[in-house]
């Protein structure tokens, strides 16, 4: 069953030309589609935000991808409807 | 796409994490991980392997992550090379028994760790010998589509290599299987043989002409291995260049792997032709060892079956007509847990 999430990635640097393709392509290679996407500099850390929709198994696999990539100094990936996301 | 070989660290594992990038079947937008143990040689090597991939091929090397525990194991592929082998060391346990017992272990414990934490689209590529008990114990955690031994696919490719050598064409142009088990119960299945060009009675002929016979692997392996000690690997070799092709296909590899040099260049470019149709979004038909429940002679248990299969796994087995023998053979080779 689908359900929509939402993550927050922290970067380990900011402002890295192509890094939100890059981690874009780890929802693509595996068919999810990101709704919504920003990135931004938040209380002076840089921050990707997404939403997206698939199944929990293959959410908690991407949240364990996610924390193994080298650009990634955390992450935090929760349902859509529960209030919002501290990495 | 991601890809783990797990026993990065050993000779077949490293060949094939190598000829991964090497041959640009994964690039920057991918991502490889080395598989090893933190307290075995690999927790050093893994490192001085990735910064050497990424010394050697920069900026078309792949994402290289590194992990030291079956639990640690993500990606979509992951080929499983760890484990002990056989290496003709004096007093080493040579029976497949010993060799399950040493190698069951870790194949559980990653196909237990990609159960529990994987997507569900995993596949599972085994190297590690003997396949047959490890193909059967993953299948125990994993979806049995998504296993596949790859002893099989080995033995086909060199048979057609050894059937093309002496009719001095392409590989390319010969189709045949070697079914059954890996080892020396394998089937050269000559009734599944064609070589493009070679119809009509004259080609029938000729392709009838190289099933010489001569022995059973199990009668003849022990003259080959006196050779090797005594005379060294070309007696060997030139022992093995008087056989036929089926025979050949069975212990040509014998040699290379008792006389030092292993068989990494041959099964990691074995891997990668098969990667390199299923990463590529294609079809491979080939020969694999799977779990049948049936599906094939109506046999239960694992053993090298004629398969189709992609990046989603098995998609059917293949039905093929053997001749008595062949299916007799086949059927005595069958694992069952």
């Amino acid at each position: 069953m689908s359900t929509s999430w939402r993550c927050r990635i922290e970067t380990v640097q900011g402002d890295r030309p192509g890094q939100l393709a890059r981690l874009g392509r780890i929802f693509a290679a595996r068919g999810v589609s990101i709704d919504e996407a920003s990135a931004a500099m938040r209380d002076g850390r840089p921050r990707i935000e997404l939403t997206f929709r698939c199944g929990e198994p293959l959410c908690r696999w991407l949240e364990r991808r996610l924390r193994r990539s080298p650009e990634v100094a955390a992450v935090a990936i929760a349902p859509a409807a529960e209030p919002p996301l501290t990495p | 796409m991601d890809v783990a070989v797990v026993g990065a660290g050993g000779v077949i594992g490293r060949q094939v994490a190598i000829a991964l990038v090497a041959e640009g079947l994964l690039g920057p937008e991918d991502r490889l991980q080395l598989v090893g143990r933190r307290d075995g040689a690999s927790g050093s090597l893994l490192h001085g392997l990735a910064h050497d991939l990424r010394d050697a091929w920069a900026e078309a090397a792949p994402e290289l992550d590194l992990a030291f525990a079956p639990e640690e194991v993500l990606a979509d592929v992951v080929v499983l090379c760890a484990g002990a082998t056989i290496t003709g060391r004096p007093g080493e346990a040579r029976s497949r028994a010993a060799l399950a017992a040493a190698n069951l272990p870790v194949a559980e414990a990653v196909a237990r760790a990609v159960a529990a934490n994987g997507h569900g689209g995993e596949l599972l590529l085994v190297v590690t010998n003997p396949v047959e008990p490890l193909v059967a114990a993953c299948c125990r955690h994993l979806d049995r589509r998504r296993v596949l031994g790859m002893g099989a696919f080995l033995d086909t490719m060199r048979f057609r290599h050894e059937v093309a050598a002496e009719l001095g064409v392409r590989r390319q142009l010969v189709s045949g299987l070697v079914l059954g088990e890996h080892g020396f119960g394998m089937v050269p299945c000559w009734s599944t043989v064609a070589v493009h060009g070679f119809v009509g009675d004259d080609g029938r002929s000729r392709l009838a002409g190289l099933r010489r016979g001569g022995g059973a692997a199990g009668e003849l392996l022990p003259r080959i291995e006196a050779a090797l000690a005594a005379e060294g690997a070309a007696a060997a070799y030139r022992l093995v260049e008087g056989l036929d092709a089926g025979l050949r296909t069975m212990l040509r590899p014998w040699v290379t792997q008792l006389c030092g040099a292993r068989t990494p260049c041959g099964t990691a470019e074995t891997i990668l032709r098969l990667l390199r149709t299923v990463l590529g979004g294609g079809q491979v038909v080939a020969a694999a060892q799977v779990l049948l429940a049936g599906e094939f002679l109506g046999l239960h248990g694992v053993t090298g079956a004629p398969v189709v299969f992609s990046a989603a796994g098995i998609d059917r087995i293949v039905p093929v007509a053997l001749d008595a023998d062949e299916e007799a053979r086949v059927r005595a080779g069958v694992f069952t847990a």
